[in-house]
């Protein structure tokens, strides 16, 4: 099986992270206070992932799917456990229904969905094919430029003028409700639950000691990373225009003026997108097909990308008519309650407490 | 391995031959003559010497120095005051050492597929009456040009002698830059039919054993019938054929193969062909060029960053430029985008269209201008410039803009050091080009990421193609993002896992303290 080192891990785990929240900014119904909103779900986050890799600590050299049979059970663990490879197929068909709405609406006006997403579902399915630790590389090749490119946007949105700080005054001025109503359920679902499937991916790390450190220290980075966006966005454009646009940190970008002669450089944010939702699809299904051979014992997990990437393709495809039903559609009022939830939540909280009482049993019978 | 070979040869021969050879000297004449059935250029010359033992002699006239053959083979036979009893072999190998020296390496064999092998190769047999074995002496005199400049990789600074058609002149360049008994040369010989001579270089103690091992594995398996150049074997060795990106080097400069073996790398070096095949290979080492080395290494360092600009450059420009003017025309500044629309305004193609026609014609002059008789070189560059750039231009065909891109792109591609690196760059572009046509600045994204997933994903014998960059290795990172003047470069290269990391000293920063105090 091939191996990936800690920092291309620590690579994978931003990239995913950042992921499609980038495109639709976070938290906007927060309005100017949306920044604090995403600080809070980072300190909330780095909790929830703190369970997940104590879990992987309990059960060293085991993938998610491993851990609901060895814990509950064959006949209890391995119906959970598959819920998890569906839900990956669902979230990288999730991820193609926000291009599909964000790419015809800002670069390619013209062209059927159907046609680009198949193009860029080909290149995922190279690279699945290729396997994890090419994306590693890839994310390790590209990281930095994403690093440098966001500073240039902060250097080029304060040169071209247009920050304006007092934006972010007053501060949680409309009361604390507003802030934290954003962060539950979607603020921690949509970022940070979902990093619960590098637990797919966790045992294929060369220093396994080193997991805990480099997975928390990507998870401070993405939410850094989010909260300047938030800041930058909302002192850009005031709380109104942040609340009403759909792609916040897009437009930001699209504010860059520089001498009349750097200008108009959505363009490029939309690739910016493209990328992180490409490593955050690529991730989704690739820790689905491993969840499928796992759970299926199969020794050559090829078989399982076409049928994977086909789905996927579909759902993404017929998911939504428009962007409205696309972000506060089913997705919101169905998926999120009743499937992430205990997806993220419930089941690795009732996985935790089940093994922390074997382990003491175990510990006890041992004594 | 030889023997695999030549025991293949005996299987071959051994239907209508006898593999040894008898005592009569005609019915050995007859097996020879049967093998060399009309072979006009082996020659057979019976003749008598003093004793009146028959002997025969046997050779290839145009492959041996007849001068050499006469005043040492020749003249010792027939030499009027020879001792008696030189009737056997022995004696007469004896008067061979004693007139020519050891150097010629006299031998004697009885297979006759040895003595067919080794006539071939140029050597002299001589077969006596009442004998089972042949004396086979070395006057093997290949016709070869002298040393030149390499014709395909120029250098303003550093040495001007480039590898030719012979391996043994070639190794002995190698030997001339690396004087010590580490550097090791293994023979091999392949080939069913060509039976040629190839040679694996590198220094014991730096090389690492596991791929020293597997380059003689993947070497040995091959089986072919017959071997014209290095490329042949490139394709027999390398890791992943499906790739438009060489990963095996190759080069017709020692020196390059010398200090790329002082890096821990193996060579291959091939007979009848000036290119020597260097392995691992990395993407990086293909935008090295020696002068790199040469030369002052700031300057250095910024040549390197000019490469890997204009490495972009021609892989891109095109797709760029078709990209934005068909989809994203308002990223383009407006003074600009007025200036390409007005140039544009009278030519009928879409951007894409205009875009694959210059490219296509532009290789066309290229690959002509490759294979041109010299007398209308002239001709070909009038008709170059003047009639498709120019008059395009004015007939509307193509604009200018376009032009100007492409004749960018063609520069960008010469900057490249690695002349197949470069034809790997060159083919890329086109389907860069149709997917910026057809996706705009989408299409140039996932082109891009395609070509990443597929660099990242390729390996030359265990060596990440992408590396040092992906995965990172730090400290390698000395002789790809800068060049570190010598005094500097302490290690070498972690990623071809070399057996001795450690190079050069530490402290030889020179200053003008250094020496006084006798250091």
């Amino acid at each position: 099986m091939q191996k990936i080192s800690n920092y291309q891990l620590f690579v994978l785990t931003i990239l995913f992270q950042i992921g499609t929240t980038i495109i639709f900014g976070f938290a906007s119904a927060a309005g100017r206070d949306a920044w604090i909103s995403m600080l809070i779900s980072t300190l909330i986050g780095i909790f929830i992932i703190s369970v997940y890799l104590v879990l992987m600590r309990l059960h060293p050299g085991l993938t998610l799917v491993e851990w609901y049979p060895k814990q509950f059970g064959k006949w209890l663990g391995t119906p959970i456990a598959w819920l998890y490879p569906l839900y990956q197929i669902y979230g990288g068909g999730r991820m193609l229904a926000d291009l599909q709405d964000l790419v015809p609406t800002t670069i390619l006006p013209r062209t059927p969905p159907i046609f680009f997403l198949t193009v860029l579902m080909l290149v995922i399915a190279y690279g699945v094919y290729l396997g994890i630790e090419t994306f590693g590389r890839v994310g390790e090749f590209l990281l930095p430029f994403f690093l440098v490119l966001f500073c240039t946007e902060i250097i080029l949105l304060i040169s071209s003028g247009v920050v304006h700080a007092e934006n972010l005054f007053p501060i949680a001025g409309e009361g604390l409700e507003r802030v934290l109503k954003p962060i539950w359920p979607v603020g921690l679902t949509q970022t940070f639950g979902e990093t619960v499937q590098f637990a797919m991916i966790w045992p294929l790390v060369e220093q396994q000691d080193k997991i805990v450190k480099t997975t928390l220290f990507a998870t401070i980075l993405t939410g850094t990373v989010l909260t300047l966006s938030n800041i930058f966005a909302i002192s850009v454009f005031g709380e109104i225009t942040f609340q009403r646009s759909t792609y916040p940190l897009y437009s930001l970008i699209r504010e860059i003026s520089l001498a009349d002669f750097i200008e108009n450089l959505d363009a490029i944010g939309v690739l910016y997108f493209v990328v992180t939702a490409f490593f955050k699809i690529s991730l989704h299904l690739f820790c689905s097909i491993r969840a499928i051979q796992l759970l299926t014992n199969s020794k050559n997990s090829r078989q399982f990308i076409l049928p994977v990437i086909i789905s996927s393709l579909f759902m993404g495809l017929t998911m939504t008519d428009n962007v409205a039903s696309h972000i506060n559609g089913v997705h919101m009022k169905i998926l999120a309650p009743y499937f992430t939830i205990p997806l993220w939540f419930v089941f690795p909280s009732m996985l935790l407490v089940v093994a922390l009482i074997r382990q003491k049993l175990f510990n006890q019978n041992k004594g | 391995m030889n023997q695999k070979f030549i025991s293949k040869q005996e299987t071959q021969y051994s239907d209508d031959h006898l593999i040894q050879l008898t005592t009569d000297i005609t019915q050995n004449k007859q097996i020879f003559t049967n093998i060399f059935e009309n072979c006009s250029d082996v020659v057979f010359q019976s003749f008598e010497i003093k004793d009146h033992t028959h002997l025969l002699v046997i050779y290839i006239e145009e492959l041996i120095d007849t001068k050499h053959f006469e005043s040492v083979i020749l003249k010792p036979l027939m030499y009027e005051d020879q001792p008696n009893g030189l009737g056997n072999l022995s004696s007469i190998r004896q008067l061979f050492q004693e007139q020519i020296t050891s150097a010629l390496g006299a031998k004697t064999l009885c297979k006759v597929t040895d003595i067919t092998q080794q006539v071939l190769r140029g050597h002299v047999a001589v077969l006596a009456q009442g004998e089972n074995k042949a004396l086979l002496v070395n006057v093997l005199n290949l016709e070869k040009r002298g040393l030149e400049e390499p014709s395909s990789e120029l250098v303003i600074r550093g040495p001007k002698e480039a590898f030719i058609e012979n391996i043994a002149s070639n190794l002995a360049l190698l030997r001339k830059r690396l004087r010590t008994p580490r550097l090791k040369i293994e023979k091999f010989t392949i080939g069913e039919l060509s039976q040629t001579d190839l040679a694996i270089a590198y220094i014991n103690g730096i090389a690492t054993n596991s791929i020293i091992e597997e380059v003689r594995k993947r070497v040995s398996s091959i089986q072919i019938d017959g071997v014209m150049e290095s490329g042949y074997i490139e394709e027999f060795i390398e890791d992943l054929p499906f790739s438009p990106f060489p990963q095996v080097h190759n080069t017709e400069r020692p020196d390059v193969v010398a200090s790329m073996l002082l890096e821990g790398k193996v060579a291959i070096f091939v007979d009848t062909t000036p290119f020597v095949l260097i392995i691992p290979m990395t993407f990086w080492s293909a935008l090295q060029s020696s002068e790199d080395y040469y030369e002052r290494f700031m300057l250095s360092t910024s040549i390197r960053w000019i490469r890997y600009l204009f490495l972009l450059i021609a892989l891109f420009l095109p797709s760029l430029y078709v990209a934005l003017t068909t989809y994203h025309q308002e990223m383009i500044p407006t003074s600009l985008l007025i200036s390409i629309a007005i140039a544009r305004e009278n030519v009928p193609f879409p951007a894409l269209v205009e875009a694959l026609i210059m490219e296509i014609v532009f290789e066309a002059l290229r690959e002509a201008g490759v294979r041109l008789p010299r007398a209308v070189s002239q001709a070909m560059s009038i008709v170059g410039a003047l009639v498709i750039g120019q008059a395009a231009v004015q007939a509307g065909i193509v604009s200018t803009p376009m032009v100007i891109v492409v004749a960018i792109t063609g520069i960008a591609n010469f900057t490249i050091p690695r002349f197949n690196f470069g034809n790997a760059i060159r083919l890329l572009r086109f389907p860069m080009i149709i997917l910026a046509g057809t996706l705009g600045l989408y299409g140039v994204l996932l082109g891009i990421l395609t070509l990443l997933l597929h660099v990242a994903s390729l390996r030359s014998f265990g060596v990440p193609y992408f590396s040092p960059i992906s995965p990172l290795s730090l400290g390698d990172l000395k002789d790809v993002v800068i060049r570190k003047p010598w005094w500097a470069m302490n290690f070498r290269e972690r990623i071809i896992r070399n057996l001795n990391p450690k190079r050069i000293p530490e402290g030889q920063k020179p200053s003008p303290k250094r020496g006084k105090d006798g250091n």
